[in-house]
């Protein structure tokens, strides 16, 4: 071959080929997705949709046009144009390729955070979907600090998390965020006691030493002190967390701070504290399997995984401020988030004005509504506050404003209580922070 | 054009066969510069944590991100306690089934190959159906027929003291060994298959019986195979995340019983990684990623040289 002449032989130059395509190719997709932040759309299937075809057929052309001229997509650019296989109703679609940035209505968002909040958001996303017809939000449950992590590297249009922003992840994300309180949930002691069903009561100080490792059996003083119309049992307390952090545990975790300064020097309030002792279960189901399959055992669990598996596990009263043993239900919990709920932030304060804010610690003396639940959390969305593109801000802040002020009520049934008015009514001036281009975008009804 | 001398004399007649050549070089040297990346960026990204603990973080017992205290000696005990007890349990099952299917299946290939594929099958199934399986069957199993009968009854012996909750290393050790039986017996399978018939014919022609035969002829010669075979079961074991992370019970603490609950470095980076928001917190688990990476590194460059030393001393292929 000619280039012998050079003295490289056909063996190197191969290799060399190959080495230059395989880092081309990579880097021009990594290209690709950090600047038109669309995934490639590699079209396989050819189902056409009559109702968005007119969508779509506009979509496809400008999305040709943002994606990355890899060799691959300008040889599938006839093909896009033929194929309408822009599925923007499919619930599973995958590889969607977002309409152009600057012309038509968007197809999908994308959130990520708190697991708490899952299955409330699971059914909001399908509802929005079928509100709006074509709006998809698709959302990870990938933990509350990973979901603000994702924010910060904006692959992610809003983060979830159950602890509001703490200083350090303020301090990493690149721009200002608005931070958006946009349901209530509550964290119950389930426990398993063979003989004992319900009725169990516990108070704040003595949840802190069982999970300390102070308090080991359960016929001890203090909790049969507690409890005297029951016969506890003269066994070892089997202690049950979860291994993995989480959003409940920072509520559970605020609560026994606030019960037991031992815990808060100790331990504190985190997402993934340094149990002192117990077993480390995944996820609240793992919580709720160890826990049943453990006798004598005490666990952390969510009210809405109880509420949805109702009498599955027993859960124990906690003791409010007026001295009442409260049983968790989303009456009491209501009540402790519109109690609780007071000197929150105003809706354009910025985020660190939201860092202290705790329904826990606004209720932890609070008298005047005996009926309140004390282990009740927010649970925050988190997005940015000027927007890089309008119609992804769009489609952010109808979203986020649908969630705050027409879908509460879904909630309930899954275990989730709605924002009280006062809330709502700051989510709203908050909502209205968000701008695109100095403009806030939200123009719709309020 | 000139023909270029390929290997031993012969030459490429086609320009193909000399751009082939250098197409899959070039992709087993991007194998090899991936490796190298992958390296470089779990020492880049443990930086933060190398600087700040130091020697002390082998050492150390505690692991705190809120006071941002890290010490990964719990996760290194976890670790090596479980890929050794797995080792306990899967090798004399390995070892064998191994012997069985080579020494006594010799002509009965129809069950040799049955039985040979079933044990293979093994390593099909996805590590988180195991831990899965774990979870929800063999954990109270064993808590109820195995764990609570030794602890009643030899409960003063510090390993099987402790109230055992089904979720320890005792059962991520048996978990692990499940998992590994397919690696060391498919790769004895091999090791004792290169034994050379000489071996065999020498001993019964001594009037040694099959069990001595097996014994002091067959095992001893394929020493160092087989210890291959296991280190290369350990190199697995070591790195298992999803089957231990669902039965080890997830407590970082180091203690000597087998019936507590534990940790090891692959479960705790599972655990823990999509949550640690401080650049400390993921440096410190990068680290615990470095640990693995190069522990399982080189206990697979160990097995690898035993198993090639055995194949050139037996001069079959394993």
């Amino acid at each position: 071959m000619k280039f012998e002449r050079t003295g490289i032989s056909t063996t190197t130059i191969g290799a060399i080929a190959v080495v230059a395509i395989i880092i081309v190719g990579v880097g021009a997709y990594l290209a690709a997705s950090g600047s038109a932040k669309t995934t490639t759309a590699t079209v396989t299937s050819t189902q056409t949709n009559t109702s968005t075809t007119t969508a779509v057929s506009t979509a496809t052309t400008t999305a040709v046009s943002t994606s990355t001229a890899t060799s691959v997509s300008t040889a599938t650019t006839t093909a896009t144009s033929t194929t309408t296989a822009v599925s923007t109703t499919t619930a599973v679609s995958t590889t969607t390729t977002t309409a152009s940035t600057t012309t038509g209505a968007p197809a999908s968002l994308n959130g990520a955070g708190s697991t708490l909040v899952f299955p409330l958001m699971s059914s909001w996303t399908f509802a929005y979907q079928q509100y709006t017809g074509n709006v998809q939000v698709n959302y990870q449950s990938v933990g509350s600090g990973a979901g603000i992590t994702d924010l910060t590297q904006k692959t992610v249009d809003f983060g979830a998390s159950d602890a509001p922003p703490s200083a350090t992840q303020i301090a990493a994300l690149p721009s200002p965020v608005t931070v958006i309180p946009e349901s209530a949930s509550a964290v119950v002691p389930a426990y398993n006691i063979p003989g004992i069903t319900n009725g169990v009561r516990f108070t704040g100080a003595v949840l802190a030493n069982i999970f300390l490792g102070k308090v080991t059996m359960w016929n001890d003083p203090s909790i049969v002190a507690l409890n005297p119309t029951l016969t506890m049992p003269a066994q070892a307390i089997n202690v049950v967390h979860r291994s993995d952090s989480s959003g409940t545990m920072f509520a559970f975790t605020n609560y026994l701070s606030d019960s037991s300064s031992a815990w808060k020097t100790g331990p504190g309030t985190a997402t993934l504290p340094n149990w002192p002792v117990g077993l480390g279960c995944k996820g609240n189901e793992g919580v709720a399997g160890c826990i049943q399959n453990t006798p004598y055992s005490i666990g952390p669990l969510e009210i809405a995984y109880e509420i949805v598996n109702s009498g599955l596990i027993s859960y124990g009263s906690v003791a409010n401020a007026s001295g009442n043993y409260v049983l968790a239900n989303l009456t009491n919990i209501a009540s402790a988030v519109a109690a609780g709920a007071t000197g929150l932030p105003a809706g354009n304060a910025p985020a660190s004005s939201w860092t202290p804010v705790s329904i826990i610690n606004n209720i932890y003396n609070y008298t005047a509504d005996p009926t309140i639940y004390p282990i009740t959390t927010f649970t925050y969305l988190v997005a940015y506050q000027a927007q890089s593109s309008q119609a992804q801000g769009l489609a952010l802040v109808n979203f986020l404003h649908w969630v705050v002020n027409s879908a509460q009520s879904a909630g309930t049934k899954l275990g989730y209580v709605p924002l009280p008015a006062n809330v709502v009514a700051i989510d709203n001036a908050a909502i209205s922070t968000i701008t695109y281009n100095g403009t806030p975008l939200y123009t719709g009804p309020t | 054009m000139a023909l270029k001398k390929g290997p031993s004399g012969t030459g490429f007649k086609l320009k193909g066969d000399a751009l082939l050549k250098g197409a899959v070089a070039g992709a087993a040297i991007f194998v090899v510069v991936l490796m190298a990346a992958l390296a470089y960026e779990l020492f880049v990204g443990s930086g933060v944590s190398i600087e700040q603990f130091g020697l002390g973080f082998f050492s150390g017992t505690v692991w705190d991100p809120v006071h941002n205290v890290y010490g990964a000696l719990p996760y290194i005990y976890g670790t090596v306690l479980t890929s050794a007890l797995s080792l306990l349990f899967a090798l004399p099952i390995s070892i064998g089934v191994a012997v069985f299917l080579v020494e006594k299946l010799k002509t009965r290939h129809t069950e040799a190959y049955l039985i040979g594929t079933t044990v293979e099958l093994l390593a099909a199934v996805p590590s988180v159906i195991y831990g899965l399986w774990g979870l929800f069957f063999l954990s109270p199993l064993l808590k109820t027929y195995v764990e609570k009968p030794l602890h009643m009854y030899l409960g003063s012996v510090p390993i099987f003291a402790g109230t055992p909750f089904g979720l320890d290393f005792f059962t991520a050790g048996v978990i692990l060994a499940i998992m590994i039986i397919p690696t060391i017996s498919a790769v004895s399978r091999n090791v004792l298959n290169a034994v050379p018939n000489s071996q065999r014919e020498a001993m019964y022609s001594l009037g040694a019986t099959d069990w001595e035969v097996i014994w002091k002829g067959i095992l001893p010669f394929a020493r160092s195979g087989l210890f291959g075979a296991t280190i290369l079961g350990l190199g697995r074991a070591v790195g298992e995340t999803m089957a231990v992370t669902f039965v080890i019970g997830n407590a970082t603490r180091i203690s000597p019983s087998l019936f507590s609950a534990g940790y090891t470095l692959a479960s705790a980076i599972a655990n823990q990684f999509s949550e640690s928001s401080s650049p400390v917190s993921t440096a410190a688990l990068v680290e615990l990623g470095l640990i693995l990476f190069f522990v399982a590194l080189a206990i697979n460059v160990f097995a690898r040289t035993l198993l090639w030393r055995m194949s050139r001393m037996t001069k079959g292929r394993i």
